[in-house]
């Protein structure tokens, strides 16, 4: 993980809840350098937004307000192993 | 007049078998790279591929996850499926080890499609295929 990715996803557990109140739900929410710089309702409205500005998407953390993130998981997946 | 159904059907594929699906990734230069994916409703993970595909696929970063495979990383991905009209953004992740495990079955098999993803189509099976529609 890049330092910028692991500032982002710290910023992002402190942000949540102020995200969750101020944005509503489904909002799309851009978070660089652990600052948002940007949200719209859709992913696409975003992406054109944020390059538009020159910031290259895939070195940002992307959230959706009011959507609680998946963060651990157990995959099952057997296989057999014989 | 019955109006026509669109869906994609796949006999089990594998050792062991397992249902799966054929989908689209497209990038963001509007690339598109076709995989197959084991169709699993217990992953709470809507796509699960290898990391460099789903780093070179990502149109935006998404949070990580951390799994019994490892860490795994985030990034918003397009996936179409073309013949039932079906074209959406899900979080996906990138995971070797659980890439790697999807192709012990078959290697054919990219990765994982689960249950946030499944639940966007119809989907079912019997005991000759699998299948998903549109809903």
């Amino acid at each position: 993980m890049g330092v910028s990715q692991s500032v982002n996803d710290e910023a992002y557990l402190r942000l949540r809840a102020g995200i969750d109140a101020q944005y509503p739900p489904g909002q799309f929410i851009a978070i660089d350098h652990g600052q948002i710089v940007d949200d719209a309702p859709a992913l696409d409205e975003l992406l054109e937004s944020l390059q538009n500005r020159g910031l290259e998407p895939t070195n940002l953390l992307v959230v959706q307000a009011g959507v609680e993130p998946v963060t651990e998981a157990v995959i099952l997946l057997a296989t057999n192993l014989a | 007049m019955i109006a026509a159904v669109s869906e994609q059907r796949n006999p089990y594929k594998g050792d062991p078998p397992r249902p799966w699906i054929r989908v689209q990734l497209v990038g963001p230069a509007g690339n598109a790279v076709t995989v197959e994916l084991i169709a699993d409703t217990g992953s709470p993970c809507s796509v699960i591929i290898a990391e460099s595909p789903l780093l070179n696929l990502r149109l935006a970063g998404a949070t990580g996850m951390v799994t019994n495979f490892g860490q795994l990383k985030g990034g918003w991905l397009r996936v179409a499926i073309p013949e039932i009209q079906f074209d959406a953004h899900v979080i996906g992740y990138g995971g070797d080890a659980v890439a790697h495990a999807a192709a012990r079955s078959d290697l054919a098999f990219s990765g994982v499609g689960g249950l946030p993803l499944l639940r966007l189509l119809a989907f079912g099976g019997d005991n000759d295929e699998f299948w998903i529609g549109d809903r």
